[in-house]
């Protein structure tokens, strides 16, 4: 057993490495190539009121910041909702939350659209979209939250999560029926997720509410952990399943909700990292899982960023589109591999 | 002690209650072994998941040295009560050590870490239940019988004075019943501890226990193996045209 817990040592290990060198290729990388040695001096404060200086700081350190925490978050509400569920194909969004914030911003913008014409629809700043899109990731959750709380079956809070993704999913298409071609345009752009726009005072929300996420998850794994063993043994082993329950959901909300209004609903990330990780370190261990959750997770979403603006290419691909076309292969290339999943 | 006095069992769904089995009332001390017995829906499994806990009691009282199972916290009850239910829906990245060292739970901190004495109590019931070269095993490549016996070892584990187990023979062979079933003799003789167990083995129960409780009809009828046969209640489990109690030897036999 000892011999087995230094191998997943040693994937932790790894997984940081890979984590360190996506977060530098990801600074060096750009419409500029800065050489990783100037990276560093820069990081180490030596070079000052360079050009380097001034696009690492102000522009590609809070993007890498923001990519690395958001990807991380959300592998991380992926995992802690694949455990809580019992279901390989949970994730962050499963609740809806993102469906909330779809729906907060398709308001926000088919409405002032509408109603105000488009004078008012060219002023929309980023801080109403924030706004627009929490408000709708709390009004789901408060509304899942109700039913969690009278509803004790996991698989009907499942279905009835995924039912409010639907029926929040329904309530958009019919708003943009009425829309003009502007709002919807602008819409479908805002859906394609964007780390690009991220201020240095937003990073430090995400990075307020990925740390409490993360520590939440750490707090939480041994209750995590007798999960893995199905709700009945979890309570027989003192586990307060219903105190976890909510906590889980506060977690995922937080995780999700922030991500999304900041940088819009980012896909995939939440739902394959964990079951990524699963297949490289084998362990049901929320305490090893945790920390290799949040790397992988921060280190996919640095490498999809980098790979959307490729150095001499002028435009810069839609994230979202991204994590899927550079995830969906590896993870299926795993599944054939290992020739099934890990749950 | 664990005293039951008058406990109904069964489930409440909105205002409605359907009770499962009345009038339970026995008294069990350190070393005995309880053998509850009856046919399909007779109540067994819910009697063991209401004295565990899992499910709320509709009537009647299960106390502790005197005082109420409930009143304890979640993780006090977790190091007087461990249970081997019939699910099997864990998850199967576990490994047979997972699920044992899970059984420490009640007893370490808020991150689960394994002290010395933790791994000393984990090496002894490996030992025990036999499963040191197949212990790093994946649940899913483990037979019935050997996953009843890690489950019988994380209940172990736990270190609770009392161990219910849902029916732990079930579709084993004979020659992993008889070991399932001297494993629970031993715990009980060497340790010191309750064991509280459902089955369908009348027989090997009638051999192994100290104490039977029946449950017939909704009605519930508790003592040792040879009371309970001297009073008659065995011939009520079964018609008696099909299967006989031979009060003799104790035993059922099938009539052919």
């Amino acid at each position: 057993m000892t011999k087995k817990r230094s191998r997943f040592g040693y994937g932790l290990l790894v997984l940081g490495l890979v984590f360190v060198l996506a977060f530098i290729v990801n600074l060096s990388l750009g419409s500029v190539i800065i050489p990783f040695d100037e990276v560093l001096e820069v990081l180490k404060g030596n070079a000052n009121n360079t050009s380097s200086y001034y696009i690492l700081v102000d522009y590609r350190l809070p993007k890498a910041m923001a990519a690395l925490t958001i990807g991380g978050g959300l592998a991380l509400s992926g995992l802690i909702m694949q455990t809580f569920f019992r279901n390989p194909l949970a994730g962050p969004f499963v609740l809806g939350i993102s469906s909330g914030a779809s729906l907060g911003v398709a308001l926000l913008f088919f409405g002032s659209s509408i109603i105000l014409g488009p004078i008012a629809f060219q002023n929309i700043s980023r801080l109403s979209i924030i706004i627009a899109s929490s408000a709708g990731s709390a009004l789901v959750f408060g509304v899942i939250l109700a039913v969690a709380l009278r509803l004790k079956d996991v698989m009907g809070l499942l279905i009835i999560g995924l039912m409010f993704g639907s029926f929040t999913a329904a309530l958009v298409t019919i708003l943009s029926n009425f829309s003009t071609a502007e709002a919807l345009q602008r819409y479908v752009f805002w859906t394609y997720g964007s780390l690009g726009g991220i201020n240095t005072s937003e990073l430090g929300y995400i990075i307020l509410f990925v740390f409490i996420g993360f520590m939440g998850c750490l707090w939480l794994s041994k209750s995590l952990n007798g999960l893995m063993m199905g709700e009945q043994y979890a309570r027989s082993m003192g586990i307060q399943v219903g105190k976890t329950r909510i906590l889980i959901l506060i977690i995922t909300s937080l995780l999700a909700g922030a991500s999304t209004a900041f940088a819009g609903p980012i896909g995939f990330i939440g739902l394959a990292v964990p079951h990524l990780v699963r297949l490289l370190i084998p362990t049901g261990d929320h305490r090893i899982l945790t920390p290799a959750v949040f790397m992988t997770g921060g280190s996919l979403l640095l490498l999809c960023d980098t790979l959307s603006q490729l150095p001499g290419v002028e435009s810069t691909l839609p994230i979202n589109g991204v994590t899927s076309l550079i995830g969906a292969p590896i993870l299926i290339w795993l599944i054939l591999r290992k020739r099934k999943i890990l749950m | 002690m664990l005293t039951v006095e008058n406990l109904t069992t069964g489930y409440k769904s909105g205002n409605k209650t359907t009770a499962v089995s009345q009038k339970i009332s026995f008294t069990l001390k350190k070393g005995d072994i309880l053998g509850i017995i009856g046919r399909n829906g007779s109540g067994k499994s819910t009697l063991l998941k209401t004295l565990a806990q899992l499910i709320p009691k509709l009537e009647g009282s299960i106390s502790y040295d005197g005082k109420s199972l409930a009143a304890f916290s979640s993780t006090v009850q977790s190091q007087l009560l461990s249970i081997v239910t019939t699910t099997r829906d864990f998850s199967g990245i576990l490994t047979g050590f997972d699920i044992l060292r899970l059984g420490r739970h009640p007893h370490n901190g808020w991150y689960g870490k394994l002290n010395e004495n933790d791994k000393n109590i984990l090496k002894e019931v490996i030992q025990k239940i036999g499963m040191e070269n197949l212990i790093n095993q994946r649940v899913t490549k483990l037979s019935d019988g050997q996953l009843q016996k890690i489950l019988i070892g994380r209940a172990m584990v736990q270190q609770t004075d009392f161990i219910l187990l849902d029916e732990p023979t079930n579709h084993l062979d004979l020659h992993h019943k008889a070991e399932v079933f001297r494993l629970l003799k031993t715990t009980a003789l060497e340790q010191n501890k309750t064991i509280l167990f459902s089955t369908h083995e009348i027989n090997h129960a009638l051999q192994l226990c100290t104490h039977i409780l029946l449950l017939n009809d909704g009605e519930a009828y508790f003592g040792s193996p040879k009371e309970l046969s001297n009073k008659g209640v065995m011939k009520k489990l079964f018609p008696k045209e099909l299967v006989a109690f031979d009060t003799e030897n104790n035993q059922f036999k099938i009539c052919y």
